[in-house]
């Protein structure tokens, strides 16, 4: 066992005489990495070696105070060896800028997505504004329209518009077809008492917006007529 | 991640980098190798350091697609300690290549649980109490010969001609220079000590 002196010396001399000016046999270069093993085995040697080799590291490191590498000279050197990796990474930039553009292009679609929504809101607000502001237009003009193209159509023919505030026009029509009409939308039958007038022909507009005793009473200002409400029914006598 | 990053990341980290390889190589050849190697990592995509802003937009599939190879994702912010552990992995991989009886004639240390802590800070601490330790207790010449001697790797006999001095100068140096490293674990950083 040696003592720590004795294992100082021993080192320092083991360890001297590098590579190529040994001559002793048991140096390290002249013994196998098992033989070097059985002597790190002892603890007490190992710890030495370490802490030899941790104040080489620290003298190392105090050294490198004075050693400051070119930068500058190393990057061109490792660019050059280097220089296909290199611009492989700068022909990755136009496939990333096309995702960023993409994702660009897709907010931007998204923004003229919303407009465009945006803009067909808009636009049929504006027509429901137009159609609301035209429900208080005068009926005449409506009328006169329908009377145009109620002339054209046969005499017995009935106009009906689908919308139900515009004027219905009666175009020389039997009473009989018009009375039916008119009192089926009021839920109301029709009667005729005096059978001659059935099939007098007139020329009316209906407006439906007006309460069946003012219908009523327009139709009544015809002298063949006399028309009068009995229950759930028009009479015609 | 673009030319003009690894260029930034290259410049800004070389010399931390090429001082670590040398403090654990104590070789100039192999430390550059070992710094050009991490940054070659970086390039052939084993490794990568994630850019938070120009990455903005991009999702992490489409950022996959574009880079199908990476092994290893790094935020930005830990580049500096992604490349320094890098080189230090490396570099124990250089000396565990090495034959045993070469790490034992030249000191070198990979055994990473005791020598080369994971913390770099602390270890650079370590070596630079050290340092002031022995120059505080030590006359210029012993802390000459022993950078001649394990430094250089120069022999005893090589420094002595250097030095002009004897061989048996030269040994008296070495031997009153470990006797005091042995006195610092011992008594100034025992906890030091018992990792090594």
């Amino acid at each position: 066992m040696m003592t720590e002196e004795e294992r100082i010396e021993w080192l320092l001399e083991f360890l001297d005489e590098p590579s190529g000016k040994a001559e002793r046999q048991d140096h390290p270069e002249q013994l196998t990495d098992e033989q070097v093993q059985q002597i790190l085995a002892d603890d007490e040697m190992r710890r030495l070696v370490q802490q030899l080799g941790f104040a080489k590291h620290a003298f190392k490191h105090d050294a490198l105070k004075n050693d400051t590498p070119d930068v500058e000279a190393e990057w061109e050197q490792f660019a050059a060896t280097h220089a296909e990796l290199l611009d492989a990474l700068d022909e990755e930039k136009p496939k990333r800028r096309f995702h960023a553009s993409l994702f660009t292009h897709k907010i931007a679609a998204s923004i003229i997505g919303g407009l465009l929504a945006s803009g067909i809101t808009f636009a049929a607000i504006h027509v429901m504004r137009n159609i609301i502001t035209s429900k208080p237009q005068p009926s005449t003009t409506e009328q006169l329209s329908d009377i145009k193209t109620a002339a054209a159509l046969p005499a017995d023919t009935v106009k009906a518009d689908t919308i139900s505030t515009r004027p219905y026009v009666f175009n020389n029509v039997p009473l009989d077809s018009m009375l039916t009409t008119i009192a089926a939308a009021h839920g109301l039958g029709v009667e005729f008492e005096n059978e001659a007038t059935r099939q007098l022909r007139f020329h009316f507009v209906w407006k439906r917006e007006d309460s069946l005793m003012r219908v009523v009473g327009k139709l009544n200002t015809f002298e063949a007529v006399n028309i009068g409400i009995e229950g759930k029914k028009m009479v015609v006598r | 991640m673009t030319r003009k990053d690894v260029e930034s990341l290259f410049k800004t980290y070389y010399t931390q980098m090429y001082h670590l390889a040398l403090t654990l190589l104590f070789d100039e050849a192999e430390s550059k190798d070992v710094v050009s190697e991490v940054f070659a990592s970086l390039l052939s995509g084993k490794a990568a350091i994630k850019r938070e802003q120009s990455d903005a937009g991009i999702s992490s599939a489409e950022r996959e697609q574009a880079r199908p190879k990476v092994k290893t994702m790094v935020r930005a912010d830990n580049a500096r300690a992604f490349l320094l552990a890098s080189v230090r992995h490396r570099c124990l991989n250089v000396l565990q290549h090495k034959q045993v009886k070469e790490r034992f004639a030249r000191l070198l240390t990979e055994d990473s649980d005791t020598l080369v802590s994971s913390d770099t800070v602390e270890e650079q601490l370590q070596m630079e109490e050290l340092m002031r330790y022995l120059q505080d207790c030590l006359p210029p010449m012993s802390l000459e010969i022993f950078r001649l001697r394990y430094l250089q790797e120069m022999t005893c006999l090589e420094v002595a001609a250097a030095l002009n001095v004897s061989r048996q100068t030269v040994h008296v140096h070495l031997k009153q220079t470990v006797e005091r490293i042995r006195k610092y674990f011992a008594t100034c950083n025992p906890a030091a000590a018992q990792q090594r």
